[in-house]
């Protein structure tokens, strides 16, 4: 297995390298696609399914979607371009575009960084400390509620950072939003059956995944943040063949729906506490109940912000979807 | 073994993360660098995690707490080079331009940067 670990890393560091010489942002979204579907394949071999799940899905898909949209809608703008007074773009895509100062800053910063990066590797291979949080995570977790470690880590020893990891997709959304530009791209769906039949088939295919794996996460690799990826990327399929549909979203459902994860979040947190144990504890007794209810809520927020945030940039107009 | 070997491709992929983001002058090449750094740091703490039997379950929620953060800030930063797309008509940050157009107090100054360019 070793041979497929090594060749596993050279593929990946023959991408990275690629990244670094591309210029067209067409292709370099297409190899970062590549990138991160392998980087789920190498934490598949360091015994992580968990993020191998969220990075294929998350890392690999939903940002592989979002470049693609972005590089569409920057090229097509750029072609419209014709105004006097915007600025004149810049040459090409040299390489060094950087004068002969910041050029030498730069060879010092790569040696600075790569002597004291290299240094860590043996270190690496030095005595591990104690797991100390390790046997703490699997020593609790019958009284945790749930018996997958990750999503007991997750959803009850630290849900506070679960809770503010929903707010920080909030807040990424309501960045996002707030700088719609007028120029959106308008997505023309492609003409032809495939697309049209294979989203018939494949939607509601991702659609019982989805919440399978939110089901999954109590005693398996899963949960409400690979749930929600695969629910987004079942929409963005949905809406790349549909593309009217993005309209047909009221803004309250679709506020609800993106604040439900968060808000169901905080507010058992704060029941809880209210009732007599402190926020976020959950009592043993009603741990699994109240987990899957916030991993629903959450799924659903993650899955409408997520698929939004790439929506976001769509423009459809009726004179060009012509079904 | 295989811990080792993922744990040095991650110091390797930090570098070239680096790399990319300070050397290709458009934006959404530097947002990629960027992603590949953290990819890199992710790929670091899973091999970290995996020199024990079993894996170490904080550090792999770690890291999928970082992924989700990891595409909002992506996610919003792509909203804002589309914004400022529509507002220069380019996503490129050429530092040698930058460089010439940059503001000086003093009026010689600004003529001997302007000849040497």
């Amino acid at each position: 297995m070793l041979v497929l670990d090594i060749v596993l890393a050279l593929m990946i560091l023959a991408t990275a390298v690629l990244l670094l010489r591309i210029s067209s942002l067409f292709q370099a979204s297409i190899l970062f696609i590549v990138f991160g579907v392998l980087v789920a394949l190498a934490w598949l071999r360091l015994d992580a399914p968990d993020a191998a799940l969220a990075e294929a899905a998350i890392g690999a898909g939903l940002t592989g979607a979002l470049l693609l949209a972005t590089a569409a809608q920057i090229k097509s703008n750029d072609a419209d371009n014709t105004g006097s007074n915007k600025t004149k773009p810049p040459a090409s895509a040299r390489l060094l575009s950087v004068s002969a100062p910041t050029a030498g800053l730069l060879l010092l910063a790569l040696t600075a960084m790569a002597a004291a990066l290299l240094w860590l590797i043996p270190d690496f291979f030095a005595q591990p400390h104690e797991p100390i949080l390790r046997d703490l995570a699997y020593g609790q977790l019958e009284q945790s509620g749930v018996s997958h470690a990750v999503t007991a880590v997750l959803l009850s020893y630290r849900a506070w950072d679960t809770l503010l990891e929903l707010g920080v997709l909030l807040l990424a959304l309501i960045g996002a939003r707030a700088t719609l530009t007028p120029g959106r791209l308008s997505l023309q769906p492609v003409q032809g059956p495939v697309l049209d039949q294979a989203v018939r088939f494949l939607v509601p295919v991702m659609i019982v995944i989805g919440v399978y794996l939110l089901w999954l996460g109590s005693h398996a690799p899963g949960g409400a943040f690979q749930s929600g990826a695969v629910l987004a990327a079942a929409m963005v399929l949905y809406w790349l063949a549909f593309p009217q549909q993005v309209q047909g979203l009221s803004d309250r459902v679709m506020h609800s729906l993106i604040s439900m994860g968060l808000v169901v979040f905080l507010l058992a947190g704060l029941g809880v506490a209210m009732l007599g144990w402190t926020f976020l504890q959950w009592p043993q007794s009603w741990a699994y109940g109240l987990i899957v209810f916030i991993e629903m809520a959450a799924t659903v927020s993650i899955a409408m912000t997520l698929a939004l945030l790439f929506a976001g940039n769509i423009q459809t107009t009726t004179a060009q979807v012509s079904r | 073994m295989t811990a080792g070997l993922f744990f040095a491709l991650a110091v390797v992929l930090f570098l070239l993360g680096f790399f990319i983001q300070a050397l290709r002058p458009a934006l959404m090449l530097k947002v990629l660098g960027l992603n590949v750094m953290s990819v890199a740091v992710f790929m670091a703490f899973l091999a970290l995690a995996n020199r024990h039997t079993p894996a170490d379950p904080v550090v792999h929620a770690m890291v999928l707490t970082g992924i989700v953060v990891a595409i909002s800030a992506t996610a919003f930063a792509l909203a804002l080079i589309r914004a400022l797309q529509h507002r220069n008509g380019h996503t490129q940050l050429d530092l040698a331009q930058l460089d010439r157009e940059r503001v000086c107090s003093d009026a010689h100054d600004c003529h001997d940067a302007k000849e040497r360019h």
